[in-house]
Order: structure tokens, then sequence, then C-alpha cells
């Protein structure tokens, strides 16, 4: 009987997850046993290895689709798309950490564990088919997410951002379990299979509970996603945190949230798709406008990316409520080039800050003249900044292209017209900083030293190489993204 | 036809080269490597023509596709080239006037510390340019039109030192962001309702889907956000502003980029939507309207303008103008005619101003005067024995573009005005023939006040100006011969009906909008069309005169700034249209909040109807950023209110 | 009286209406804790309630993974406040607001 049971599990369908558990725990082991000076280098070599393994892992497990663990999660083309983007964002940012957390004075391996628990946690919420999965996923990626932002303790930005992050993300987990405790006092299930089965039958009869937990569930989403007015939390988190997690928590948790999103929305909601689309609407509308408005104030890099990045989920918001598969693999392909361009823009910004110490660090004027200091740099944030604005022939055109025109096509003409309004605001703040590099002179005065090791340049160049592939060449990935979500819907 | 693909590679070659490998060449080896890759682009443009000559007039077009470039449920889209009489003639225009203007600044460019940049950024942006105008679907073509955007802007910021003319840079590109998002308005619609992006199935499925019942709402929205992606780029009303600016830039790229070519790509691209827009007969009015009002409004700033290439700058406007009108008309042919000779006249006023300018410098600079502006018409004069080749090329080009009989602009503006007229178009016809005459006045104006009567430069530095080198003049002079001959491929009916070797080589791109509704071009009468020359040739000769009268016969001389007075101070200061901006958007915004103002007027932005949009955005984001107030507590009571609105959404529905 | 389904449910609704009043009124990040404490127990009482009343044990069993949850969210949090005690001597979300704007 338990050779049936375990067997009706499929606990090798699971595999990339179990690996990265495995990874984390040899991460910890290694930090236990070598002496305290070396054991980061050793931790940081496991976690490379081990993300490599993942990664392949779930590339050569692709075919192996279906339910496991009872129904409690799902592999599917859409599981393994999510899967590779998030280890993949996930070995990006080890790869170029080591040198990073030894300048910020983090030098601790729990860094790296916590990167890791927060991927495992990630990989759940994008293959959970139970609500239990993707709450036990959202909070797994929360808590290490909190004490990322925290982990330089000696700066009180750090502190301030954690613990900002964490109280309202405490306050949200409440409404979001409330909402799972609605929806299952309606359906009597939290898995979403069954979910879907009871709401469909009830039509328009779905009783108002059912509505108010789907609300509250939307509400944790668009929390995690960062999206208005649900954002407070992510400038300040965004600022507060290492820049690596900011590169970090800018794409793959919001990538792991629009996963989730989609599957409990498309699927389990999505006979309640009249309501939630109107509501989506205005979020993506105030989501897109007050994201630029911010961003256009900024001083700060950091900052100004923290609030473009609020800009970039209203879009993909935008994408979100056309409810059709056009718009979903838009979604796919959007999160696969924020994500790539986005990791090269922080770390550029990275290099050329000034002082890592410095609270008021990331300024636009250190970029001044960047061109005739260095001149690789400059054109690698030409590339990232125009692939922001949606510039072609970069990838973040072609996003940009699709989501809108996903729009248009499924009859949101004035939704897009907004959108692509917002996007020509956008271009003036990222403008602002190519101004800088290529047309200002240099500025001793605001010149510091540049943070640059081989790790990061190498994966600047992949960046770059990405950004522009993709641009000339979208419809490899496009092609992926819509097989990945024909397995959804 | 394999071999098209050269044509944008060679342009390709120079930026890698150049922009690469030629760190430590020196100079000349730079720029003429540079200018050999455009001329070899130009050979190729040439042979890509001849042979299609060669082919049967009805199906000269040639797709070359070069690899799969999208291909993603309905979208199929190739990287190919649509190689027909239109691109073919904007081709030739394209890397034609290309090689003569690099050729010409390696001379212009000689010492600067950035020459090798300069090239770079030249040769990328002919890459682009052909891009534009040789994609076979909206979006290359917007590739294109992107890319030829940011050399621009690169370009005109060129010499950073000055901050206003990186400011220029901002402003130009920004703006054109407005006309890109009319682009991708117009592109999402024509996909949604044709279900294709290439030309070759968007047109006859456009013909098919709106042929029987022109004016529907989708074909009106999509030409005139087509329209607006123009008006950015060709500099019409009101989105004309950054034009004038963008020459800031060096004077070979005003030529190439603000003139001769990128500025004429939105003629172009309404030219290849003549399908879209003769269903659209609504839009092909607003199209004719912004034109010619454009024209005429360009051309009267123009008059009082006292920096010479501010003058060549409102004349581009103005004579974009005439051909965005001439493609509302449906006299598409006789746009793209004008499009091609002016590429050649002003091409080469430029040039010449760019020769005065140089020389203007170096004279200044020889007595030491840092202080007068080597721009100024009003510390010329007299320039005409001191560098006559200079100023007979430039007095070609100006009676061409005065509309001279026998020079190249009488024809192609004299088809636009006479199509105008015949099409039953008054109002354009009238404002057309308004803006003749003031063209003819204001460009002889600047003939007389630069090489007529007295020197008016500081004492002494008379000595120091001298004939440009052979490598400028010998530009200047191949285009004075096109800007002559450049307009006999279009002659008039009234010297036989196959006198009009253009319009014959581009019918048929224009046949199939003119037959998906029944439209026949008119022709005026032979009488009628003497008549209409005839006018047209009073109209210049009334604006010469009137010049000759004031600055030779009269000896006037132009006013300093202070003297401005009456409707002449309004035409000084453009119409105030800068003014009118700042006061209606941005002075009620500075009374609100001055404190805040100070404190975020930042030093690049200065200008007005981008910049007045910037501020205005800026400043509400400087509203919005209060809500960030960085105390938790708040932010907690935001969000409790974010949940009930969503609550009361969902549960209200 | 009897004890019914909409009882509970009512009396949870009332605990996450208090537990989200105390986290908007409260400025002592401690209490504030507490306030989400106690939001997270109604919703896990709320799952019980209808577990119970549904004879269907997945509510039941969602509420042990919630609770291990929450005691993994509190041990995160305090020692977010023990770093923060240690710079600033100071529990008082109002006097947190370096990062703003």
């Amino acid at each position: 009987m338990f050779d049936n049971l375990i067997a009706g599990m499929h606990v090798g369908r699971v595999l990339p997850e179990i690996l990265v558990v495995v990874v984390a725990f040899a991460a910890i082991l290694i930090d236990i046993i070598m002496p305290r000076g070396r054991s980061t280098r050793g931790v940081q070599v496991v976690s490379v290895l081990g993300l490599l393994m993942v990664i392949a892992a779930s590339f050569f497990q692709r075919g192996d689709t279906g339910q496991a663990f009872s129904g409690m999660v799902m592999i599917d083309n859409y599981t393994t798309f999510f899967r590779i983007l998030l280890s993949a964002i996930t070995l990006l940012i080890i790869g170029v950490s080591e040198r990073y957390i030894e300048i910020t004075r983090i030098r601790i391996a729990e860094y790296y564990l916590m990167l890791l628990f927060a991927l495992f946690g990630m990989l759940l919420m994008t293959m959970g088919q139970d609500l239990l999965i993707i709450f036990l996923g959202i909070e797994t990626m929360s808590v290490s997410l909190y004490a990322l932002v925290g982990m330089t303790r000696h700066k009180h930005a750090s502190n301030e951002g954690a613990l900002k992050y964490f109280l309202l993300g405490a306050f949200t987990t409440g409404f979001f379990l409330y909402g799972i405790a609605l929806v299952f006092g309606v359906t009597g299930s939290t898995n979403i299979v069954d979910i879907t089965v009871f709401l469909k039958s009830a039509g328009s009869e779905t009783p108002i509970i059912a509505w108010a937990g789907a609300g509250l569930i939307m509400i944790a989403f668009a929390f995690k996603a960062a999206l208005v007015p649900f954002h407070w939390w992510s400038p300040d988190a965004y600022e507060g945190a290492p820049t690596t997690i900011t590169a970090f928590m800018s794409t793959a948790p919001k990538a792991a949230a629009f996963a989730a999103f989609l599957r409990v929305f498309y699927v389990a909601f999505g006979s309640m798709s009249d309501g939630w689309t109107m509501v989506l609407w205005w979020i993506a509308v105030v989501s897109m406008t007050f994201g630029n408005l911010l961003a256009l104030r900024q001083d700060s890099v950091k900052r100004m990316l923290a609030f473009s990045s609020i800009t970039h989920a209203g879009y993909l918001v935008v994408a979100f409520l056309t409810f059709g598969q056009q718009g979903a693999s838009a979604i796919l392909f959007y999160l696969v080039v924020y994500g790539i361009m986005n990791i090269g823009a922080f770390l550029v910004a990275i290099a050329v800050n000034r002082n890592e110490d410095d609270d008021k660090g990331y300024h636009f004027d250190d970029y001044k003249g960047l061109v005739y200091r260095r001149p690789g740099m400059a054109i690698a944030m030409l590339v990232f900044m125009l692939s922001l604005a949606g510039i072609p022939p970069t990838a973040g055109f072609f996003g940009k292209y699709y989501i809108f025109s996903s729009a248009v096509s499924a009859g949101f003409v004035g939704l897009a017209v907004i959108g692509v309004l917002n996007s020509a605001v956008s271009v003036y703040y990222y403008l602002r900083l190519i101004v800088n590099m290529f047309l200002t002179e240099r500025d001793e005065e605001t010149e510091g030293r540049i943070f640059w090791t081989g790790e990061m340049a190498q994966v600047v160049l992949i960046c770059v190489i990405l950004v522009l592939l993709i641009g000339l060449f979208p419809d490899t990935l496009l092609n992926a993204a819509r097989a990945s979500v024909a397995a959804l819907l | 036809m394999d071999y098209a693909v050269w044509i944008i590679l060679f342009p390709l070659i120079g930026v890698i080269v150049n922009g690469l490998i030629a760190r430590k060449w020196p100079e000349k080896v730079v720029g003429w490597f540079a200018s050999l890759m455009i001329m070899a682009s130009f050979v190729v443009a040439l042979m890509l023509t001849i042979q299609l000559a060669g082919m049967d007039p009805h199906h000269r077009a040639m797709e070359v596709k070069f690899f799969s470039w999208i291909s993603v449920g309905q979208l199929n889209l190739d990287f190919a080239f649509l190689i027909d009489p239109l691109s073919a003639i904007m081709m030739l225009v394209v890397t034609g006037i290309s090689s003569l203007i690099h050729i010409y600044s390696i001379g212009y460019m000689h010492g600067d510390s950035r020459f090798r940049v300069f090239f770079t950024y030249l040769n990328l942006f002919v890459f682009f340019m052909l891009i534009l105008v040789l994609g076979n679907s909206y979006p290359i073509m917007f590739i294109g039109w992107e890319g030829v955007g940011l050399c621009s802007y690169l370009l005109i910021g060129f010499w950073w030192e000055d901050m206003q003319k990186a400011t220029a840079g901002m402003k130009a590109f920004v703006v054109n962001r407005i006309g890109d998002f009319g682009m991708l308005v117009a592109m999402f619609l024509i996909f949604k309702h044709l279900g294709s992006l290439t030309f070759s199935e968007v047109y006859p499925a456009a013909a098919e889907l709106w042929g029987h019942h022109v004016d529907a709402a989708p074909v009106i929205a999509i030409t005139l956000m087509l329209l607006l992606g123009a008006a950015g780029k060709s500099a019409q009303f009101p989105l004309y502003v950054w034009l004038p600016d963008a020459m800031a830039g060096p004077t070979p790229v005003s030529a190439l980029i603000h003139a001769a070519t990128m500025v004429t790509a939105g003629v172009y691209m309404i030219a290849r939507s003549s399908m879209l827009y003769m269903l659209a007969p609504t839009s092909m009015t607003v199209v004719a309207l912004v034109g010619a009002f454009t024209a005429i409004f360009a051309a009267t700033i123009g008059i009082k303008q006292f920096d010479i290439k501010k003058v060549l700058a409102y004349s581009t406007v103005s004579q974009l103008g005439y051909m965005v009108m001439a493609t509302g008309v449906a006299a598409f042919g006789a746009g793209v005619f004008h499009l091609m000779t002016h590429a050649f006249f002003k091409a080469l006023l430029f040039l010449g101003s760019g020769a005065v300018i140089h020389t203007m410098h170096g004279a200044l600079h020889h007595v030491d005067d840092h202080h007068t502006d080597p721009q100024d018409i009003r510390n010329m004069g007299g320039l005409r024995k001191k560098i006559p080749v200079t100023y007979w090329t430039f007095l070609l080009a100006t009676l061409a573009i005065a509309g001279i009989p026998g020079f190249s602009g009488f024809f192609s503006k004299d088809e636009i005005l006479a199509s105008t007229f015949a099409h039953g178009s008054y109002l354009p016809y009238a404002l057309g023939l308004i803006a003749a005459v003031i063209t003819a006045f204001y460009m002889f104006r600047l003939v007389y006040l630069t090489f007529h009567g007295d020197y008016k430069g500081p004492e002494g530095s008379e000595e120091g100006i001298h004939e440009s080198p052979k490598v400028m003049t010998v530009p200047l002079m191949i285009l004075a011969f096109l800007s002559i001959v450049g307009g006999y491929v279009g002659l008039p009916v009234v010297f036989g009906e196959h006198a009009h070797v253009l319009k014959g080589w581009l019918e048929p791109v224009f046949e199939p909008a003119y037959e998906a509704v029944h439209y026949h071009p008119h022709h005026p009468s032979i009488g009628m069309e003497w008549m209409l020359i005839a006018t047209s040739v009073v109209a210049a000769l009334a604006g010469i005169f009137v010049a000759r009268n004031m600055y030779i016969t009269k000896g006037l001389v132009a006013k300093s700034d202070k003297e401005q007075t009456g409707f002449g101070k309004v035409l000084w200061k453009k119409y105030y249209v800068d003014e009118i901006y700042a006061a209606g958007v941005i002075k009620p915004l500075i009374d609100g909040s001055k404190v805040l103002w100070q404190k975020f007027d930042a030093a690049f932005i200065d200008s007005i109807l981008v910049i007045g949009t910037a501020k205005t955005v800026r400043w509400i984001g400087g509203g919005l950023r209060k809500v960030q107030t960085g105390v938790v507590g708040n932010y907690a009571v935001m969000l409790v209110v974010g949940v009930i609105l969503v609550l009361a959404a969902l549960l209200l529905r | 009286m009897v004890i019914g389904l909409n009882h509970y449910l009512i009396l949870a609704a009332l605990l996450f209406t208090i537990g989200v009043v105390g986290v908007l009124t409260r400025r002592n990040v401690l209490i504030i804790m507490m306030s989400v404490e106690l939001m997270l127990n109604s919703a896990n009482l709320t799952l019980i309630a209808f577990s119970h009343y549904l004879l269907n044990a997945v509510g039941q069993v969602f509420v042990f993974f919630s609770m291990t949850v929450a005691a993994a969210e509190v041990g995160i949090g305090l020692a977010i406040i023990v770093t923060i005690f240690r710079n600033t001597e100071s529990l008082d979300i109002a006097k947190l607001n370096l990062l703003k704007n």
C-alpha cells in the first residue's frame, strides 16, 4: 500500500526542487566545516555548481510532465519555463556575489543559504497546484527575502528596509491567509483543480464570499509583485537592500509572483474574470503612471530603477488582464527580458557606485562622462537603458510590443495607449543616464573607483548579448513562452 | 538579388571598423574609409536600381528575404527588404547624398578631437536610414526609424561641451518619442484589423476590407496615428519645435540628417502607406492642411531669423510642409519628387552655410574675437568675392529653392502646387503659393545679407576669410549640378505626355492605391497648367524683387535684436511659440510651487513643448513623492485603503 | 442558543479587524507584530470552523502549516528588530523614515 502511495507521489518529478534543498544544506555543512575565512569561497562554488545542476535537471526533465504529490503540485512546460528562469537569475546573482559581500561587509554564508531558500520558495510558487503549496512557497520566499534585505546589519538603511518589508509583508500574509480561508469555505477545497470545477459550475451564482476571497488573494500577489497601491514597501526595501539583492528582488520574486498569480487567476478564478480584469485595469494604470512619475524625480539610480520596476510590473498587468494566451505569453517573454536587462543595469550600477558604505550613493552624477573612463561599461549600460525604455532593436522593445499588441488585440485599446504613453515618458529618465554617460564631461569630483570583477564582466556581457540577441531574434523565446502557456490554459 | 544585403553591410563594416578597430588610424584614413563604405553602398544601390529598371514596369518590386525573423502565432515577419521604385529613389538619395556629405565632413571636421567617433555615428546613421527605407514591413521600418532617431540625438549633442547642444539633442529625442507613440499605436491597430504588418500583405487586405467603405473609423485612426509619427520625424506643426534646435549639431549633420534624409522619413512613410491614406479621405484632408499650414508658418518665421542655419532650418520645416501637403492631395509622386530635389538643394545650402561658418569662425579666431557670432548674418556681407565657389553654388541652390524655372526646385514645387490646385484643395494651394513668395524672399534676403553689400564683421577679420579646401568645395559643385539637373526627370505635362519620367517610374507603386478607391489623379488642362506655372514664377520673382528692393536697392541693414518691433518682432520671436508653451503650461505650475521648482529645475532641461510637459509631469511626480513618506504606519494605512478599494470594486461589481 | 458556523466566522472576522486596527494604530513594532499574529490566527480560526462544518480535514491541515509559517515569520521579525534596536535604540516605527520619497 505504501509502495503505491510513494509511486503516486512521483518524487522524481520534483528533482530540481530536491536538488535546491540539497545544495542549500550542503552549503550549510561546508560553512560549518571549513574555517571561517575561507568558507564563503566553498559555499559559492557549491552553490554555483548546484544551480547549474538544477537548471540541467529542469531542462532534461521537461518531458516528464504531470501531477505529483497527489495533485499538490503540477509539473508542466509552464513550471519548467519558470524553473529555468528563476534558477538562472539566482545563478547570475550568486555568481557575482562573492566579492560584493566582501566589500559590503556581509561576509557570511547565510547570504547564499537565504538565496537558495528563496529560490526553493519561488519554485514551489510556480509549481503549486494547491493554495497550500503556493502559500508555503510565498512564505518561504518572503522570509528569506526579509533576511536578505537586512543582510548589511551595520547599515541603518538595510535594517529599516528589512523592517518595513517584513511588517508590511506579514500584514499582507494575514489578508492572504484569510482569503484562502474564505475560498476554502465556499469551495470546500484548496486545490486549484477542484476550485476551478466548483466556480465554473457556480457561474454567475458565485457566492460573494468567494469574491472577497479572490480579492484578498489578488492583494497578496499584487503586494509581492509590487503593484500600486500595494507597492509601498518596495522602493524602501530595494534601496536598503544590498544591491545584488535588489537586482534579485526586482526580477526573480516578481517573476514567481506573476507565475503563481497567473495560475491562480487564469485557472482557479478564470470564471470570475470579468470582475478581476476591471480591478486590474485600474491597478495597471496607476502602477505604470505612479512608478513613472516617481522615477522621474529620483537622484539615485538605484531608487530610479526601483520605481521603474513598479512601472514594468504595471506593463505586465496590462498583458495579464487580457486573460488570453497571447497576453500570458507576452508576460512570460517580458519577465525573461526584464530579468536580463534589469540585472545587467544593476550590475553596472554596482560597478559605478562611488562608495558602498555611503547611504547617498548611486547618484546620477557618478555616471558623468563614463564613456571616457569605461567605454565598454557605458555601452553596456546604454544597451540596458535602451532596452528598459523599449527602443528597438533591443529585447525590451519586443517585450513591450507584445504586451501592448496583446492588449490591443483583446480590445483594450485605451489601456494600450496609456501604456505606450507611459513608456514614452519613461524614456526621459533612462535617457538622463545616457546623457550623463555620453554627453557630459568627466567630473573628477564625483568619480569614485570602479568596482569591477571578472564575474561581473562575464554576467554583464551575457546580459548585453542576450538583450541584443532576443531583440533581433525574438521568436525562439516567444515560442517557448507560448508553449509554456499552452500547458496552463 | 542576394547582394542587396551589402547595401547595409558596407555602412555596418564602417561602424565596426571605425568604432572598434581604427583607434590609432590617422584622420584621413578614417574619414576616407567611412566615405568609401558609403560610396560602395551607393554603387550597390545603383546596381539594384538598374536591375529594377530592367523589369516589367507592372511587376517592378522585389522582396529580398534574409532570414525568417519572427514567427509567432499569426505574426510572421521576415527580415526582408522591399526594393521597388519608391525605395529605389530613397536609397539612391540616401547613399548618394551621404557619400558627398561624408567627403565634405573630412574637411569640415578636420582637427576635431572626436573625428573617429563622428564618422562612426555617421555610418551608423546611414545603416539605420537604409533599414528604414528598405524594410518590407512596419516593424523593420520602425527599427530604422528609432535607430536614425538615436543617431540624430547623438550627433546633435556631438559637441557636448556646450550644454545647450546636449539639451537640443534631448529635445529632439523626446519629441520624436511622441511621434513614435503614434507609430506604435498605428502598428497595433494595423495588426489587429489586417492581421499582418508586411506591406505586401497589409495593403491588399486593407483594400479588400475598406475598399467599398472608405473613411471607416479604424483606418482613420490608423492614418492619423501614422501622421503623428510622420509629424514627429518630419517636423510638422506642432511637433516641429525640435528641428530648429537640432541645428546645434555639426553642419554636415544638419545637411544630411536634418535636411536631406532623416526628416523626409515621415513623407516616405506616408507615401508608402498611400493605400491606407486613400482609404481615409478625412485623414488626407488633415494631412494636406497640416502640411500647408506648416509650410507657411515656418516660412514666415524664416523671414526674421538672423542665424544662417536657423533660416535654413525653418526653410526645411517649410519645405517638408510642401511634401506633406502633396501627399495629402494624393500627389504622392510629387511629394517624393520634391523630397528628392529638396535633398539636393537643401544639402547644398547647408553645406554652403557650413563653409561660410567655417571660414567666419576662422576669420574671427584670426582677430581673437570670441564674442561675435560666426553664424549671425548681420556680421557678414560681401563674402561673394572672397569665397566665389561657395557663393555661386549657394546661389544656384537658392534659385532652385525659390522656384526659378530651369532649376530643380521649380519643377517639383510647381508640380505640388498644380496637383493641389487640380485636386480642388484651394486653401492649401493659396497657403502654398504665399509660402512660395515668402520662400523666395527670405532666401534672397539671406543671400544678399551674406554675400552682397559690405562686410560687417569685426575690423581686420576680413583678411581671414578664405575659400574652403577642395574636399569641401567639390561636393558643393556636385550638389550644385544635381540641383539644376535633378528636376529634369519630372518635366510638367506641357512638355509631353511622357516627359515626367519620375511619375512613370513611381506609378506602379501608387497605382493600386488609386485603383482601390477608383481615384483618377486630376490633371489640369494644358492651358491651366501654363497659367499655374506662370503664377508660380510670378510668385517667386515677386519675392526676389522685394528682397532685392529692400537689401540691395535701398541697402537696408538688418535690425539688431533691440530694434525689433511690431509684427516683425513676432516673427523674430517665432510667434512666441516657445513662450506660449511656457506661459500656458509652466507658469501656473511655477506659481503654485515656486520652492519645489527651483530645487528641481534640472540644468539640462530648458525647453518647452516637451520639456514643458516633462516639467509638468515631474511636478506631479513631486507631489506624489510626498505620498511615499517613509513611515511604515502610513504605508499600512494606504495599503488598507487599497484593500478596501479592491474589495469594494469586486463585491459591488 | 446553538453556537453555529456563523458565530465562529463573525468572531474570526472581528478578531481580524481588531488585528488590522492594531497594526494601523500602534507605533511599537512588537505590538504591531502581535496584531499581525492576531490576524493570522483569526484566519486560522476561520479555516478550522469551515473545516469542521464541511467535514473536510484539509482546513485543519492547512492550519498546521500556517502556524509553522507564522512561527518562522516571528523568528525572522524578531531578528530584524534586534538589529534595528542595536543601531537606533528605538522601536518606534514613526522614527524609522530614513528611506523615503
